[in-house]
Order: structure tokens, then C-alpha cells, then sequence
């Protein structure tokens, strides 16, 4: 049977929010969090900037199958040309919606409010007859469709197609229109259709004929000519005819863009034997060359012996280039891919051991096969600089820095798009070779990464992660030197995540950095893509003090946030609040100062209005606290319990303490611990027992987050959320242990208060009917 | 009668009573042998049919489907199709094979396990079955293993009057209290893929006593075990190190006389040119490793197994195909199935 694939990460997180968020009633999940990290590969040779799309389907990729799959086929082909026959005059959209499949029984009327297939008509100028007949031809083809095998939900087992009579009366009546229709555009695209119904109704011997009746010898060969081929192709494979398949199928990938996808997933040869007939029904070298470029680009196969092959039979084709970026790319993919790390010591580390950076010997002697390869084409091809980017590439790759300088030396005047490729790996080699660099270095360095990636904002967010590479081999050398906030600015920390979990002795750090009296444009570079500041760069470089003092101003912010932890730090927190522009203050959605039964998080409904803004609220909890200290008054130890409380990740007015609440984990401040102390001043100078049942409910709240607190730092590496705390039909039990573990670990003190001390009160009463952990403890306690 | 003629008539009486004792053993209580089927198209060859016949196997289990996730959402894969339709002679014992990757998404267990229920319920109405028993198949984690036993609890409830079934890997079976133990009737502990399949190193993944002795220490499981042992052979490829095509190919010989190989090893190969092998283009510099279950092997494996206490009887051939089939010749398989 079959092996698993890998772990991910546990994800046990996720239901302390989704149970304990909230007391009783879950709330919605915030399902942003501040980096989406995917899978990615350093690709300094980009295929998309050295060939067209429309070879798309040989690229190297890590992706999936059916994600390549998905890309769009070239339909657009067949909508020319069908907008040709209509010479312009119907409605491109809904055309389109008709020819790809999307269109649906009601949707003209609906949106369109024509019926169906004859939406694409509506106002159009065509004569009476070719409407009709193209509308004939177009709901025949729609159902059609319904023959192909395909199942109608994923967890529909029966196909959703038509039965043995409804089939064989659809296919009687295409033949019927195929003889009747006069018109060469549609009687093509009749006959193109019967080939697939007697292909998907199990009649390919009838396929084969209708192919050989309506397209053999053909003198101009159409788009529809080519999408019949490819089916005779698959036919012709069905029925053991494999040479002559897959012969046809090169045919298609050559000659029919918007069939290339197909033929290329198609072209499997399985043996020497298949191979050789095919290849025997080439007649140009060209078509050789394709058998070889479609095997060589397929994947899992090493390609080199197919290029070598390419070149032997035409040379320096655009096939022998794509095969061999495809190759480089691989290389690329197997050895520079990090999945939520960074490759960049490990690459340091192999340049050390093995003089490489590749991982392994098998890797280095592929490398190395493919750059004797490549520098036998670029010697015979000088001015074709695809080669010199790649043989360099190549010998940078296999450590070889100075082969690799002499052949970018050798080729100064590289034009585009190579030139890029060669100042991608001039840069990299010039990071490799220094250990520190100058203020003047670092000002060039800054330069070229922004003209390079052609990034005028200079916020290295693409999808190539060139930028990246750099980026990551300048912060490994900053790390080399000590230099732990420049490594971090240049590696992926951003400001974004610190914030997050922000720590004030890096805030301090950041201030200082800011407010050095100079700065080399590296820094500044470093510190824009750090702060994700979307300023041009241009502005930036010249006239950095401005933005430099906004930088400053929301680092000041977090240290403030930071600050307002300690009840203490309230005045600091204060006057850094208010030397802020006046845009940094923002008026509150809650008062902090109420309490709920039940959490609430997101959308709750205010209980009184609040009328602070962030600076009047602080002013007024430095107030209460003064008074609460002064003179030990129970109900406002109370309510600062509550702010403190209400600012944490379990309350409302969180955005006072957190920039950013997870919906997959605990996150920033929620540590319930001041609030509890401030719950048990105020139980301890409660004027009466009402008050106190509330107080000590409270206490209660805090107390349980504070065991979440526990076991999310406790928790074994790999424990599973799944179901864990709630109580639920198919496992009952776990609701039960979680009282247990919250009990024997000594978190329940308060309710246990609350049922002993303070049972009679009307408080215990509404809270034992409202809470439903309350509830449970009463009941069984 | 003297006493020569009498040694000898009560030797002829011993033998009798003892092969009497054999044949009425052998005929009234035969081993209880089941089968996987693992292919997508149930067909039945010649080979496989007589197998099953001097077997008298008389319980299949069937591969129905598999699970993965596609875009983020479990779908069905490769599902089950009898073109001959079901032989009625046979229980047959759906299987379904989960990848783990598919709980460790956020998926509902309950809604999967509803999905999951309907499509065999499809099927079994598509052809007519009732099975008795569902068997379900998937490597959990400790990461998943919450939501796989959600999911099997679920189909517990959906499939009332049948049971249930769960395989079981050797580290599951041996640290039961870690790996947890799935709420199904009775498992199936999978005696194979015990190495690291990935490594090109590893002398057999597929079954190695050594490995695999060590994760019976424990004689008792929670659930009764039927056991599972394989019957299957492969190659497999590794290119730059990695592991990049395993091809199913039950005779070693085939190997040793592709001159297009250099051995390198007792079952190691290394490609000297580029060429196809079994349907597969392979490249110069892979390294192949070919992996069967020796004889030898597979009867002490059967003699270490039997010490299981939680045994439930039935001894499970992973897989019924022709062409492994004729390397365990009937006889030999019987044998084995005799010595639980």
C-alpha cells in the first residue's frame, strides 16, 4: 500500500482560538496572516524572460500536474476564428462563454436576457441563415459534451453522461446535420464533432473513418483539422496503432498551439520499440528533434542526452535552448529550494566542503556534464549569448567563480534578455567574493539590485525571488560579520511579522538604526524592504530623512503599544502617543472598561458608547489606576482588570495591544496574568457578594486563558487540535478531559470560589446559565 | 503375530491415525487466506482465478478508491471498476486509501467520512454488493490522527451492521499508546515497507526482518490483527539521489540480462545509456535496487508473526497479480498461511 506523505506542522493553535476565544459562542476566524509562505525555488534563469508562452507546457516547474493542466489552452484560437465566420459582428463575451463550456442553461436569460446560445447573435447583422445554422451547430455541440466521461460533483462515482440509446440517437442526429449542412466552417466542425462522439461512445474504429472521409488530405490543414488529429491520435493509441499516435500527436504540438497542452501530456513513449517506429515516420531532422525535445522536457527525465541529440540533428534550435533552461532550471529547483527556510548557509557550507554549490556528488557531475554540454554549443554558437548566460550560470553553480567571470568577460556586450541573467550572476559572484563591503559598494549594490529586478519601489514582492537570492546572500554575509539587524533586514523578518510579537529591545535597536546621522544605500535598502515602506525609490535615495522620520514614527508606535503591558510605563506610552501625528490616534470601536459573559471578539455589539480615542483611553486608565492605587477601590481594580483584559487576544478592544490577531494560533498579547492580579485586587476590596461573584467570574476568564496560555506553551511538538475541549457528538469525552487537565494543572481556583463562596448570588445564577464552562463545573462539582 | 508384524501393524495404525489426523486438519480447518487487490480494473486472469481457487480464498480485498486533496479539498482518486462485473463467490472487502496529507488540511472528518460513505455506497449499488466489512488505509500521524479517528468514528456510525476495518504499520502497532489506536473492529498489521524507501541506501524497504522483528516486541495489540504479508516485487529508481521511479517487476533475471545495466551489487544496477525499461525512460547514472520478499523470509517473518497474540485469523497476500502470483506458487503460499 501506499506511503504518506510528509507532516506539516501541527496545528493545534488553531482550536484555542476557535474554542477559547470565545466562552460560548465561536467567533469567525481572521484567516490572514502576515506572510502566505509557499513553496519556491531561486530561478535566476527565468524561462518567461527567454522564450514565449508558447512552449509553456516544456517549462521546468515544481508545480503540479493538474495546475499546469489548468492553464489556458489557446482557446482563444478558436474564438478568432469563429469571429472571423462572423465576421465581427456578435458578441465576444458571449461567445467566448459558449465555446469554452461556461455556459449555462439559464444564463442568457438572466444576465443577458436572451435565451442560451443565441446571445452571442443578438444585434448582430448576420443574414437569417447562418445565425440559424451556427445556432444549430452550437446547442448540437453542447450536448455533445455531455458524452465526454465526466463525472459531474468529485464525489459522484457514476459519470454524468448519456445512456447507450440517447448517445446513438445524439450521434444519428450530427450525421444527419454533418450531410445537411452546406456551410465548409460548420460542416468541418460537424465532422470534427462526430470523430469525438464516436470516440467517447466506444466506436473508434467508426472515428478513424469519419477522420479518413472528412480531413485525410486535406489540402489546407485548419485549426479544426488539427484538434480531429489530435483525437485520431488518441484513437490510434487505443487501438494499438502507438507509432502512428504518437506521430500524429507530434504533428499537433507543432503545428496547433492551442492543442499543445494535449500533445504534449500525451507523447509518452513507453519502449525502445514504439520509439524507433516513430521516429522511422519522421522524414525532416526537425521532427526528429521535436521526439527529442518532447522526451527530454518530460518530467523526471535528465534532458542532456536529448539536447545533445537536438543539436546533433538541427543545431542550435530554440528546442535545444528550452531543453537546456529546462535543465539549468532543474538544477536550480533541486538545489537552491527552501520551503519556510533559508538555503543560504547550506549553500555557503558546500562551496566550503565540495567547492560547489550543489548538494550532492551526483548533482555536481549532472552540472557538470550539462556545462561541457553547453560550452561545446556556445564555442560553436559566439553570438548566440543564451549560451554564454548559461555556461556561466553553470560554472557559478558549480562553484567555478572565476571560469564563470571569464566567460561573463567574454561577453560584455550581452543583449537583452540575457543581459539581465549575466548581471544577476556578476552581482552574486561580487557578494561570494567579499566579506564586508564599502559604503561605495554598498551604494552600487543598492543600485543594481533596483535597476536589475526592475523594481522601482523596490519592495522585492515578485513571484521570481531573484531579488530574494541576492537579498539572502547579502544578509548571510551581515551575519557572518555580527551585524544581527542588517542580516535580519535583508533576510525575510520584516517589520510586518515583528510586529506580530514585538519585543522592545529590538524596537530600541530599530530607533537607533533610524536615527543614525548617515546611512549607505544598502541600508536604506535594507530598512525599506524591512519596513515594507512603498515609497519610490528614487524619493527615497535622495531625500531619505523624510521618510526616514515616518519610519521612526511607527517604530515609536509599537515601543508605546509595548509600553502599555506595564501599568507602570502608562505615562511613556502616553507621550510617545502623543508626539505622534495626530493620523497615528484613532478612536475606539469598544470600551474596554465593559465586561461580557460570553467573549466576544469581532462584530459585538457596543454595551455603552466609548467616546476615547487611544490617547483619551490611556489618559483615563492612567487615571483610574492612580485612584485604584490610592484608594484600593474595588470596582476599579475592576475595570482596569477589564481593560486589561479587553486588550487582549481574547477581547475586543485587542487592536489596542496586538496589530495583527491570528486565526490559526495564539498571537502578540495574551498573557491574561495583569488582568487576573487586577480581578483579585478587586475581589479582595469587594464592597459585597454580588460584586465579588462578578469579580471572581472574571478572575475565572482570565485564569482559563491563562491555562490556554499553558498548554500552548507546553504542548507536545506534534499534538493534534482536531476536536480537543469541545464537546461533540463523536468524541464526548475530550470535553471532559479538558476539565480535568484545566483542573488537575490548577487552573479552576476560581470557579471553584465562585460555586463555594458564591452560589446563592443572582450573579452565579445568570453567569452558571449564560457560561456553559460554568455551567458544567457546577454541575459536576 | 510376533512382535515384528505387530511394530509394524501399529506403526501402519499411527501413520493412518496421523494422516487421518492430517487430512481432516488440513480439509476441515484450511488456513484462512484473503487477498488485496490493488489495481483500479478488477479482472481476473487464468493464474490468478486458480490461485484463488487452490487457496480457497474466499474473502477479496478490493481497493474501492483513493483519497487525496486537490486544491485544498479531498477528492476520490482511481476508483474501483468491474467491467466483468463482482464474482459472487468471494466476500469482497472494500478498501479505501487516505493519503495522511489529506487530514492534515483542515478537513471536516465528519463531512469527509459522509463523502467518503456515499461514493462506496455508489458502487455497491452500481454492482449490486453488500459488503460485511470496510477496510480503510491510511499511514496517520501523530498530527492527523485526531481527525482519522474522527473520521473512521463517523464511519462507524455510518455503516452500522458492517465492520469496520483499519490497517495498521508496524509503529503503530508497536507503540500503540503513542500512535493511538483506531476505533475500527479488528486491524491489519502490514508486515512490509519497514525501510526507507527514499534512501539509496537501504538494503530492502520492503521487508526486512531485522527491522521489522524489532517493532514486535509487544505479542498484543487492542484490536484483533489479521496480517498482511507482501507477495510483490519491485525496482526501484534513483536519479541524483532521489528516489524517481519505482517500476513493479517480479523477476530479478531481467535485470541481470539488460546489457544496457552494470550490476553493481547483489541487487543493485547502475544505467550505463539511456534507454526504456518496462515502460520507463530511464538515464545514464541511475541506480536501480531490486526489492523482493525472499522465501526464506517471508517463513520466518510467518513463524515471528504467529507468536501475535491478538491474532484474528486471516493471513492477507498483498497482491494478487499475475505476475507475482507465479513466484509463490499456490503451495507455498498455503504453506505459509498454515504456519499462523
Amino acid at each position: 500500500m501506499n506511503n504518506s506523505s510528509k507532516n506539516t506542522r501541527p496545528v493545534f493553535y488553531a482550536i484555542l482560538l476557535a474554542v477559547f476565544s470565545n466562552l460560548a459562542l465561536p467567533a469567525p476566524a481572521n484567516a490572514c496572516g502576515p506572510i502566505d509562505e509557499s513553496y519556491h525555488y531561486f530561478n535566476l534563469f527565468v524561462p518567461e524572460w527567454m522564450f514565449g508562452q508558447e512552449y509553456s507546457p516544456a517549462f521546468y516547474t515544481s508545480n503540479e500536474y493538474q495546475n499546469i493542466w489548468s492553464s489556458p489552452d489557446y482557446s482563444d484560437d478558436n474564438l478568432q476564428s469563429w469571429l472571423s465566420f462572423f465576421r465581427n459582428s456578435v458578441g465576444r463575451e458571449a461567445l467566448e462563454r459558449v465555446l469554452t463550456g461556461r455556459y449555462t442553461e439559464n444564463y442568457g436569460e438572466r444576465r443577458a436576457g436572451c435565451p442560451g446560445p443565441l446571445c452571442p447573435f443578438k444585434g448582430s447583422k448576420l443574414p437569417a441563415g447562418q445565425v440559424k445554422a451556427s445556432q444549430r451547430y452550437l446547442l448540437l455541440a453542447l450536448e455533445i459534451e455531455k458524452l465526454a466521461d465526466r463525472a459531474n460533483t468529485p464525489w459522484s462515482y457514476e459519470p454524468d453522461t448519456l445512456g447507450r440509446e440517447e448517445t446513438l440517437a445524439l450521434i444519428g442526429r450530427l450525421e444527419t446535420a454533418l450531410k445537411q449542412e452546406k456551410d465548409p466552417f460548420l460542416k468541418e466542425r460537424y465532422a470534427f464533432q462526430l470523430i469525438k462522439s464516436y470516440r467517447y461512445s466506444g466506436q473508434p474504429e467508426k472515428a478513424v473513418e469519419a477522420f479518413n472521409d472528412h480531413f485525410r488530405g486535406s489540402a489546407e490543414k485548419s485549426l479544426i483539422y488539427y484538434w480531429a488529429l489530435d483525437h485520431l491520435a488518441g484513437i490510434q493509441l487505443q487501438l494499438g496503432q502507438k507509432a502512428q499516435g504518437f506521430y500524429n500527436f507530434l504533428t499537433v504540438f507543432s503545428a496547433c498551439r492551442s492543442r499543445r497542452y494535449s500533445a504534449y501530456y500525451s507523447f509518452n513513449i513507453p519502449s525502445e520499440e514504439i520509439w524507433e517506429d516513430t521516429y522511422a515516420l519522421c522524414g525532416a531532422p526537425e521532427e526528429k528533434a521535436l521526439m527529442h525535445f518532447l522526451r527530454g522536457s518530460k518530467e523526471g527525465i535528465l534532458g542532456l542526452h536529448d539536447a545533445e541529440e537536438i543539436f546533433s540533428l538541427v543545431g542550435n534550435h530554440e528546442w535545444l535552448r528550452l531543453l537546456a533552461a529546462r535543465e539549468v532550471n532543474k538544477m536550480e529547483s533541486l538545489n537552491l529550494s527552501y520551503f519556510n527556510e533559508e538555503p543560504i548557509e547550506s549553500l555557503f557550507q558546500n562551496l566550503e566542503q565540495n567547492g560547489s554549490l550543489l548538494q550532492s556528488p551526483e548533482h555536481a557531475e549532472y552540472a557538470a556534464r550539462l556545462l561541457q554540454f553547453a560550452s561545446t554549443v556556445y564555442y560553436n554558437y559566439r553570438g548566440d549569448h543564451f549560451w554564454a548566460a548559461t555556461k556561466a550560470y553553470l560554472e557559478f553553480l558549480l562553484g567555478r567563480f572565476d571560469a564563470a567571470r571569464a566567460t561573463l568577460a567574454e561577453n560584455e556586450g550581452m543583449k537583452s534578455p540575457y543581459d539581465k541573467v549575466k548581471r544577476e550572476i556578476e552581482l552574486a559572484l561580487f557578494i561570494f567574493g567579499r566579506k564586508q563591503f564599502s559604503a561605495e559598494e554598498e551604494g552600487f549594490i543598492a543600485r543594481e539590485i533596483i535597476s536589475l529586478f526592475d523594481d522601482e519601489r523596490g519592495t522585492f514582492y515578485t513571484d521570481r525571488n531573484n531579488e530574494e537570492f541576492i537579498l539572502d546572500l547579502l544578509a548571510y554575509k551581515a551575519r557572518q560579520r555580527g551585524d544581527v539587524l542588517m542580516a535580519d533586514f535583508l533576510g525575510r523578518n520584516l517589520l510586518s511579522t515583528f510586529k506580530v510579537d514585538p519585543r522592545i529591545g529590538r524596537v530600541d535597536s530599530l530607533l537607533e538604526f533610524i536615527g543614525r546621522p548617515r546611512h549607505t544605500g544598502l541600508e536604506l535598502l535594507a530598512l525599506k524592504h524591512y519596513t515594507g515602506n512603498q515609497a519610490p525609490w528614487a524619493d527615497y535615495s535622495d531625500m531619505p530623512d523624510s521618510l526616514l522620520e515616518k519610519m521612526k514614527y511607527e517604530v515609536l508606535d509599537i515601543k508605546g503599544t509595548l509600553l502599555m503591558r506595564s501599568p507602570g510605563r502608562l505615562e511613556e506610552a502616553l507621550d510617545i502617543f502623543e508626539s505622534l501625528p495626530a493620523g497615528y490616534d484613532f478612536p475606539l470601536e469598544h470600551n474596554p472598561f465593559n465586561m461580557r459573559i460570553n467573549d466576544c471578539v469581532w462584530d459585538c455589539p457596543p454595551r455603552t458608547s466609548a467616546s476615547f480615542t487611544r490617547i483619551t483611553f490611556v489618559r483615563k486608565l492612567i487615571e483610574i489606576r492612580d485612584i485604584a492605587r490610592n484608594s484600593n477601590s474595588a470596582v476599579d481594580y475592576y475595570l482596569l482588570g477589564n481593560a486589561y483584559y479587553n486588550m487582549s487576544y481574547f477581547g475586543p478592544a485587542y487592536y489596542l495591544m496586538n496589530y495583527f490577531r491570528s486565526g490559526a494560533y495564539y498571537s502578540g498579547y495574551w498573557d491574561n496574568t495583569q488582568a487576573l492580579e487586577y480581578y483579585q485586587q478587586a475581589i479582595r476590596y469587594a464592597p459585597g457578594e454580588e460584586e465579588a461573584a462578578r469579580y471572581c467570574f472574571m478572575a475565572a476568564k482570565a485564569e482559563q486563558n491563562l491555562f490556554f496560555k499553558y498548554m500552548a506553551e507546553n504542548r507536545p511538538p506534534d499534538e493534534y487540535w482536531w476536536g480537543k475541549y469541545t464537546i461533540d457528538e463523536w468524541d464526548p469525552e475530550a470535553y471532559a478531559r479538558f476539565q480535568e487537565d484545566i483542573s488537575r494543572l490548577g487552573y479552576r481556583k476560581y470557579f471553584g470560589r465562585l460555586c463555594n463562596e458564591y452560589k446563592d448570588t443572582d450573579f452565579f445564577q445568570r453567569a452558571a446559565r449564560e457560561c456553559k464552562y460554568l455551567e458544567y463545573y457546577a454541575r459536576r462539582n | 503375530m510376533n512382535y515384528k508384524a505387530g511394530m509394524h501393524t501399529a506403526r501402519t495404525i499411527l501413520l493412518f491415525f496421523f494422516m487421518f489426523f492430517l487430512l481432516f486438519s488440513c480439509s476441515d480447518s484450511p488456513p484462512r487466506t484473503g487477498f488485496y487487490y490493488w489495481k483500479s480494473t478488477f479482472q481476473l486472469t487464468k493464474t490468478e482465478q486458480q490461485a484463488l481457487d487452490t487457496l480457497s480464498v474466499k474473502r477479496l480485498y478490493v481497493k474501492f478508491l483513493d483519497v487525496d486533496v486537490e486544491n485544498g479539498r479531498p477528492v476520490p482518486r482511481a476508483p474501483a471498476r468491474f467491467p466483468e462485473g463482482v464474482p459472487e463467490n468471494y466476500d469482497i472487502v472494500p478498501c479505501v486509501f487516505i493519503t495522511n496529507r489529506t487530514f492534515q488540511g483542515k478537513q471536516n472528518p465528519d463531512v469527509l467520512a459522509e463523502q467518503a460513505w456515499g461514493y462506496l455506497q455508489q458502487i455497491n449499488r452500481r454492482y449490486g454488493l453488500e459488503p460485511q466489512e470496510y477496510q480503510f488505509d491510511c499511514d496517520w500521524s501523530p498530527s492527523t490522527r485526531e481527525a482519522y479517528f474522527a473520521f473512521l468514528h463517523r464511519m462507524g456510525r455510518l455503516s452500522r451492521g458492517a465492520s469496520l476495518s483499519a490497517t495498521i504499520r508496524l509503529h503503530q502497532y508497536r507503540y500503540p499508546d503513542q500512535a493511538g489506536v483506531p476505533p475500527v473492529d479488528k486491524g491489519t498489521l502490514m508486515y512490509y515497507n519497514m525501510g526507507d524507501i527514499e534512501d539509496v541506501e537501504e538494503p530492502n524497504s520492503l521487508l526486512n526482518n531485522q527491522k521489522g522483528f524489532a517493532y514486535l516486541a509487544n505479542t498484543e495489540y487492542p484490536l484483533p490483527l489479521d496480517v498482511a504479508l507482501p507477495i510483490f516485487s519491485w525496482a526501484l529508481v534513483y536519479r541524483l539521489g532521489s528516489l524517481a521511479v519505482i517500476i513493479n517487476l517480479a523477476d530479478q533475471k531481467v535485470l541481470d540480462t539488460e546489457p544496457r545495466l552494470e550490476k553493481i551489487g547483489k541487487v543493485a544496477y547502475q544505467v550505463k545509456e539511456n534507454f526504456y525499461f518496462e515502460g520507463h525512460y530511464l538515464n545514464e547514472g541511475d541506480l536501480l535496487r531490486f526489492e523482493q520478499p525472499e522465501r526464506q523470509s517471508l517463513e520466518k517473518a510467518a513463524r515471528r508473526l504467529r507468536k501475535i497474540k491478538s491474532k484474528s485469523g486471516y493471513i492477507l497476500f498483498f497482491h494478487l497479480d499475475e505476475q507475482f502470483i507465479q513466484k509463490y506458487p499456490p503451495g507455498f503460499l498455503r504453506d505459509l498461511a498454515g504456519r499462523f
